[in-house]
């Protein structure tokens, strides 16, 4: 689904930059660069700071994650319990009570008949997670009102209930010791071929048991810590499985190999509520599904969105929606749509529920109050998914189960849709009702793919979202990798200035003009005092502000074209103008010798290209002087003297230099080892640039 | 006046709103003249007027409400001599008018529905002569034009502003209120500054013994002004460091006060704190009144603003506590003053918009993302300091108000809609410190200057503190109460000086005779006037304050309470343990009225060590082309601006992001070295999870001082003490550490805590203004900081 290429650049950039950054150091010249200036040495952590991103600590599988997000009781785990019938029969997926612990489900791909399908492994929360869920506003109110008191341990927290005020009636359903020590697992638990068979095994990690058959001992012990089943509801993060995706496999057309690049997650239900189950740790359970989503999201781990809601029912989505925005802020969600399946559970209960099927039985009430999908799609979905009105997304496909229809109908899957059938199919014809809707909203070709797989026993429109899904990786995926691997770790432009580093102290062969730059900047600048912090303020103050100033007048009466390019064309201009200015007042206060004027010019005019780019000169947009705007001029003006005093201050950084002049002495092999990782960066720049400009992701 | 109705009885009716505090009318035209002679009319009133000139409340009115003293007027006379309403007959030429006064909040004028005639008469029935001259009409508030909005505040030190905010007005629609001031006859010579900034200094007018009753208060520039003249009033100077929660343990220290007025008393002391509730009623009041009156001039009200949302600013000194009794405060104000319709009493809220330094970020982001537009965001980024591209900036604000200095490094991220080409801005509080040092400070220490002074040319040695008996029995309470308000007017006019010029300030010879008249009673015998046109003279200039700044430091001597100085020092430490994470600010920002002072700048520029260019104060972010009027004061008006624009910034929406939650300092138990406090046993390091909880023991009848601090061996700063006051028990007390400055503890029979609270546990530093202590913690603390280049500023 992703293609190969794609994955191949994305780790061949990874690989090359964290190779630069480890053998540049490596590189004698190199070294010694760091070692005397503290602008390079700057610099250089800047971009350390980028490979230590968790995203690029590992490789780029081309795995794309999959999370089904929807409210407790929407029927969310009953589909994936039908998606995934060899988890289901080994227990994992428990689908007969609503009253399941709050942790993310990962299943991923093994092939069949391998010892991975059996691997079972158990994620917890790290202590920061544990308390930060402990210190949210309401957790904390709660917890006070009721007399739990919270122990803050270095890596853990102490729930402590035993003077806690419950009512008689819960006190006498606790089962488990009403002080609980919450820390997080050393490392993943790894569930054992038995225990990984052990149905009450299973049962202590999934569901939250009725006290009466609870059982309060441990159930897993990691790095000689115990947990109980209590202990495990508030710290288990995830629990991974894995499974071949037979199913999946056939609906979509996978291989195995195209299916081992997709991982789905069953989220716990939103808008669940607090469980005397929980004991003492009842609120803050209350909020972990909520928070389990939140950090999903804050960990970049949640790629594409199937919002699950089920038939006449209202999203919830929202309430996590403000949530992420709380942590995240409101950008975070700025491409949600974009990635975002709305999976329409319980195609059924358009033909079961009364007041859904008075919709489109009297036209009249389907005009006055909307036709069944305005009310289903439109009023309980889209218009209440985001706390800022509707939003659109991606996909929208409709399914069923098999195992509710069959209950409802009390006959079979496919006897019931024989009977929808020609329900549907009068939705679709022109005038029919509900076909207006359908096409307002995109539905009108994808409905009559939907409605087959629906009526199939064996798709139950549940293939149909998995092709969904396929088709919005291919679509999307490429573009949601660059982004999570390239935008967002900020690796494209940690690259881009480990090439400028480079470019500054080195000349195209190669060779490290540090010194020569050194001694250049060091003659022209020798007027100013390095430690004098207000020697550039005055220098600048006295020598350019008066000519920029001069330049503005100029420009207020100059005649910038017509052109669009014009309103950036000028700005260029006026920032090349400055740093002519700049250069020049510098040359002819410092009176060095011609070789060395010629040295810092060609120093200066490397650093000035950087800079126009850099600090905004080249993609700005404002119109020019003569275009009657009055505050273009004055705000260029301003940020050309702002700028014109960090030119000279970055130059005067330079030119301090602590360290001995030998050191800069460089030999033919370390020029080219330079030369080969210069050539390796640019190659890895370009295929990067590529690979955003051919995805349409901009940089 | 072209508005003005006539009602039945054919005189034209004044419309007042009950709760919209003492409402003027100047001008108002009168009818009567049709059937009195003018002559006749003006005999009347004065005639009348003469019968109540000796009441207490009408000489009250006369002296101080906000009318022209200088227009041709007859004496004041109340509509009712149980209500407070009154009126007066002005004339220019030809025209004769009426100044009337109401107070909203009390008798007749708060009672909707309430017709008072403006009536004059006099003699007995036969001969009876009246005179019907206008009505006042106190009217439902649902009968105005109602305008619904929000109400932003910052409550300052030394000034406080407000911003009404109409539902859907854009950001730079927004009216900034310029709150009247109704007993202040100087209003004509108000600049627009002073009226968009509410000085906050407070004193009682007017005050009845009934509790019940609101008293008179006077704020603003009038309130300095009165207690020249009447000392033994209660005056309160810059309210806002006296809001503090203090626990029913900590009480017995609590300031308190006399509650006197220029007019009646109450009985008893009153905590300072129902002295900054006054304030705030009044500022309230005053913006109520100034909103549906704006010039003291409508017949009726303009609107009436139905306020859905009242939005604070909080420094960062505050603790949690503290803000929630600001915010209760203002509950109780705003459940006494507004009025809302059924849909806006649902909705209301009293909310904590943002703490100052941040709306101070969001200020500044704004204007310059506003000016620059979304399409020159990296521009704009490389103007504010980020030299290295990407969306984000980290401003570290370093806001030195009145009383406290509030210092954050925000961390700011962006992304552009493309669809509608909007801005969501993030900001992340990575760091912050909070002072009781500010303005106030160096007020005190020049105020220090000035007592050495007279100390040295006059020898004046009687202490000013008004609590402490004069040795010289003639020099009263209400000398030293009168020589402390000179003093402190003279270093705020230093201050000023410094501020804007070069030159040194020079106690003039008119003002240094002003100051020492004050002290008359101890210069028996010596021709003082003379000796003023002598020298030796006080010169001030930037060097001077700033060797005294420099000298300002936390020492054994001050218990550890860090002084000016302080600011700089941690600031020093804030920067390395910045540079340590990488995360160095990308610019400073300096606002609050004290960054004027040019010294700071260059002090900022050395601890930073950022180079000057990355050092702004808030004038110098944008070209003066582009300053909008009233810009010139932003260094105020910036926390209100900005909380105004943290929450309608149109285009440029906000959102603050949670803290990381980690602590960023070393935390532990503090002892005392002679180079100042440092950490003794460290329980917490930076880098670990917030909270924690940890076990401190503690010995009979001991304190246990918790500190943090940026390194292991720098400088501390007290967070909470210990104190076990059982005389035999030692105890292992489990604390919660919530974050660097937050401690909390479950109850205990014997153990207390004390949180951090700005100026320590006890006492509220830098308040000579309200108590005559001049350099009194420790003392003499500050006077030998200034005595130490006295040759400097004290010569001929």
């Amino acid at each position: 689904m992703i293609p190969k290429e794609l994955v191949d650049t994305i780790n061949l950039v990874r690989f090359v930059f964290f190779r630069a950054i480890k053998s540049l150091p490596e590189v004698a010249s190199f070294r010694a660069l760091l070692q005397t200036s503290p602008s390079a040495r700057e610099h250089m952590e800047a971009i350390r700071q980028v490979a230590r991103a968790k995203r690029l600590q590992e490789f780029c599988d081309g795995h794309i994650s999959c999370a089904f997000i929807g409210s407790s009781g929407h029927g969310k785990t009953t589909i994936l319990d039908e998606m995934f019938p060899v988890l289901s029969k080994r227990g994992w997926l428990v689908t007969d009570v609503t009253d399941t612990t709050s942790q993310a489900l990962r299943i991923q791909f093994a092939p069949p008949k391998t010892k991975k399908l059996a691997r079972v492994l158990v994620h917890s929360w790290n202590a920061e997670q544990i308390k930060e869920l402990l210190t949210h506003q309401e957790v904390e109110q709660q917890n006070r009102r009721d007399n739990i008191r919270v122990t803050w341990l270095e890596n853990g927290a102490e729930v402590d209930g035993t003077e806690a005020n419950f009512p008689e009636g819960d006190l006498e359903q606790f089962r488990f010791p009403r002080k609980v020590e919450l820390r997080p697992f050393a490392f993943p638990y790894e569930v054992d071929r038995e225990e990984a068979l052990d149905r009450t095994f299973i049962r202590a990690l999934t569901v939250k048991e009725q006290s009466q058959v609870m059982r309060t001992g441990p159930v897993l012990g990691v790095d000689g810590r115990e947990y109980n089943a209590l202990q495990l509801r508030a710290v288990v993060k995830d629990v991974t499985l894995h499974d071949t995706f037979r199913q999946v496999r056939d609906w979509a057309g996978l291989s195995q190999e195209q299916a081992s690049h997709l991982t789905f997650v069953d989220t716990p239900g939103l808008a669940v509520a607090g469980s005397v189950k929980d004991e003492v740790l009842r609120h803050m359970l209350e909020k972990k599904s909520e928070q389990i989503a939140v950090q999903l999201w804050k960990e970049d781990e949640l790629d594409i969105l199937v919002h699950l809601v089920l038939v006449g029912r209202q999203s919830d989505f929202a309430g996590l929606w403000k949530a992420i925005e709380r942590e995240c802020g409101p950008g975070e969600m700025a491409d949600l749509a974009d990635r975002m399946i709305l999976a329409v559970n319980g195609m059924n209960t358009y033909f079961t529920n009364r007041d859904i099927m008075a919709k489109y039985q009297d036209p009249e009430r389907a005009r006055r109050e909307g036709d069944h999908f305005a009310t289903t799609l439109e009023d309980n979905i889209l218009q209440k998914m985001s706390p800022r009105g509707r939003i659109q997304p991606a996909k929208i496909c409709f399914l069923d189960s098999r195992s509710i229809v069959e209950t409802l109908t009390t006959g079979m899957y496919e006897e019931a849709y024989r009977r929808y059938l020609p329900i549907m199919e009068s939705w679709l014809k022109p005038g029919g009702i509900g076909q207006q809707t359908l096409k307002n909203l995109g539905l009108l070709h994808d409905f009559r793919e939907n409605m087959e797989a629906l009526i199939d026993p064996s798709d139950r429109g549940q293939g149909f979202l998995v092709r969904q899904i396929c088709q919005l990786i291919e679509k999307k995926g490429p573009a949601l990798l660059i982004k999570k691997y390239f935008l967002r770790t900020g690796l494209i432009s940690a690259i881009e200035d480990l090439l400028d580093l480079i470019g500054l102290y080195y000349d195209r062969e190669g060779r490290l003009n540090r010194q020569a730059v050194e001694e250049a900047l060091r003659s022209c600048l020798g007027f100013l005092d390095v430690r004098d912090p207000f020697g550039v303020d005055d220098f600048v103050a006295e020598a350019i502000d008066p000519e920029l100033d001069a330049l503005a007048e100029g420009a207020d009466g100059g005649r910038w074209g017509d052109t669009a390019e014009a309103e950036g064309g000028w700005i260029v201009q006026r920032f090349q103008q400055m740093c002519e200015l700049v250069k020049r007042t510098i040359l002819e206060r410092g009176q060095p010798s011609r070789e060395v004027a010629a040295e810092f010019s060609r120093h200066f005019d490397t650093q000035s290209a950087i800079w126009l780019e850099r600090w905004g000169y080249v993609t700005a947009k404002l119109p020019p002087p003569d275009r009657g705007f009055a505050a273009s001029n004055p705000l260029i003006t301003h940020c050309l003297k702002l700028h014109a005093r960090e030119i000279v201050y970055q130059l005067l950084q330079d030119d301090h230099s602590d360290g001995d002049a030998a050191v800069f002495r460089q030999s033919e092999d370390d020029r080219h080892q330079i030369l080969d990782l210069v050539r390796m960066l640019e190659d890895a720049y370009r295929s990067g640039v590529a690979a955003c400009a051919e995805n349409g992701v901009r940089l | 006046m072209s508005r003005s109705r006539k009602t039945k009885t054919g005189v034209y009716q004044w419309i007042v709103l009950p709760n919209t505090g003492i409402q003027i009318c100047r001008g108002f035209p009168i009818t009567e003249r049709g059937r009195t002679k003018p002559e006749a009319l003006w005999k009347l009133a004065e005639v009348v007027g003469r019968r109540f000139g000796e009441m207490e409340i009408i000489r009250l009115i006369s002296d101080h409400i906000a009318c022209n003293q200088e227009l041709d007027a007859t004496p004041w006379i109340p509509c009712d001599e149980n209500e407070f309403v009154f009126f007066r007959l002005t004339r220019a030429g030809a025209d004769m008018q009426l100044d009337l006064v109401a107070d909203t909040r009390n008798g007749a004028g708060a009672q909707a529905g309430n017709k008072i005639p403006v009536l004059m008469q006099s003699g007995l029935i036969p001969l009876r002569k009246r005179a019907h001259l206008a009505d006042i009409y106190v009217e439902e508030h649902q009968r105005a034009r109602n305008e619904i909005g929000s109400l932003i505040m910052d409550f300052g030190n030394s000034g406080s502003a407000f911003i009404f905010s109409r539902g859907g007005a854009g950001p730079i629609q927004a009216r900034m209120v310029q709150p009247a001031n109704p007993f202040d006859p100087r209003y004509r010579e108000r600049s627009a500054d002073e009226r968009n900034i509410l000085r906050s200094n407070m004193i009682v007018l007017r005050v009845g013994p009934n509790g019940a009753d609101a008293p008179w208060i006077v704020l603003g520039k009038r309130s300095e002004e009165l207690i020249q003249d009447h000392p033994l009033a209660t005056y309160l100077y810059a309210p806002k460091k006296y809001v503090r929660f203090w626990p029913e343990h900590l009480r017995a220290p609590e300031p308190t006060m006399k509650f006197c007025g220029i007019l009646g008393q109450r009985d008893g002391l009153h905590p300072m704190l129902e002295f900054v509730g006054h304030t705030l009623d009044q500022m309230l009041q005053q913006v109520l009144a100034s909103l549906t009156n704006p010039h003291g001039t409508s017949d009726e009200p303009e609107f009436y603003p139905q306020i859905s949302r009242v939005m604070l600013t909080y420094p960062l000194t505050w603790r949690a506590v503290d803000r929630e009794l600001f915010q209760g405060m203002i509950e109780g104000v705003t459940d006494r003053l507004l009025v809302h319709e059924a849909e806006i009493q649902k909705q209301f809220q009293v909310e904590l918009v943002c703490s100052e330094p941040v709306a101070v970020a969001a200020y500044v982001l704004w204007e310059t993302f506003f000016h620059f537009g979304t399409a020159n965001l990296d521009l704009a980024a490389s103007s504010l300091g980020n030299t290295r591209g990407g969306p984000e900036l980290r401003l570290l604000i370093v806001d030195i108000g009145g009383g406290s200095t509030d210092i954050a490094c925000v961390e700011i991220g962006w992304k552009v809609r493309q669809e509608d080409e909007s801005v969501d801005v993030t900001f992340k509080l990575l760091e912050s410190m909070r002072f009781n040092r500010a303005g106030d400070r160096l007020s005190h220490v020049i105020a220090t200057g000035i007592r050495e002074f007279l100390r040295e040319k006059y020898g004046i040695v009687e202490s000013l503190d008004f609590k402490l008996e004069a040795q010289e029995p003639a020099f009263t309470r209400v000398y030293k109460r009168l020589a402390v308000s000179k003093i402190s007017e003279l270093a705020e006019a230093a201050k000023a000086h410094i501020s804007g010029s070069d030159e040194p300030w020079v106690l003039a010879q008119e003002e240094e005779y002003d100051l020492v008249r004050r002290f008359e009673p101890l210069l028996k015998g010596i021709d003082f006037e003379a000796k003023t046109r002598m020298g030796p003279r006080m010169y001030l200039d930037a060097e001077t304050l700033r060797t005294w700044v420099m000298a300002d430091r936390q020492s054994l001597e001050t218990n550890g309470e860090p002084g000016f100085m302080d600011i700089f020092l941690y600031l020093e430490e804030l920067r390395y343990s910045l540079k340590q994470k990488g995360r160095d600010p990308h610019m400073v920002v300096m606002s609050g009225r004290t960054t004027r002072l040019p010294f700071l700048k260059r002090m900022c520029t050395r601890y930073t060590n950022l180079p000057p260019h990355r050092i702004r104060t808030l004038r110098e972010l944008l070209p003066d082309e582009l300053k909008l009027q009233g810009y010139a004061n932003m260094d105020k008006l910036a926390v209100v601006c900005g909380a105004q624009r943290f929450r309608f910034g149109d285009h440029i929406r906000f959102v603050s992001l949670p803290d990381s939650p980690i602590f960023n300092r070393y935390i532990g138990t503090v002892r005392e070295t002679p180079t100042g406090l440092r950490l003794n046993k460290i329980l917490i390091r930076p880098g670990d999870t917030q909270p924690r909880t940890i076990t401190v023991p503690i010995d009979p009848a001991r304190d246990v001082r918790i500190g943090h601090a940026f390194r292991e061996d720098g400088s501390a700063q007290v967070i909470a003490n210990l104190s076990n006051n059982s005389p035999v028990q030692h105890y292992e007390i489990e604390l919660d550490i919530l974050d660097d400055y937050t401690v909390s503890m479950a109850p205990h029979d014997h153990v207390l805590l004390t949180e951090w609270v700005p100026g320590g546990n006890d006492f509220i530093v830098d308040n000579f203004n309200d108590t005559g202590g001049i350099d009194g913690e420790p003392e003499g603390f500050l006077t030998r900081i200034v005595l130490g280049n006295k040759d400097r500023w004290l010569h001929e």
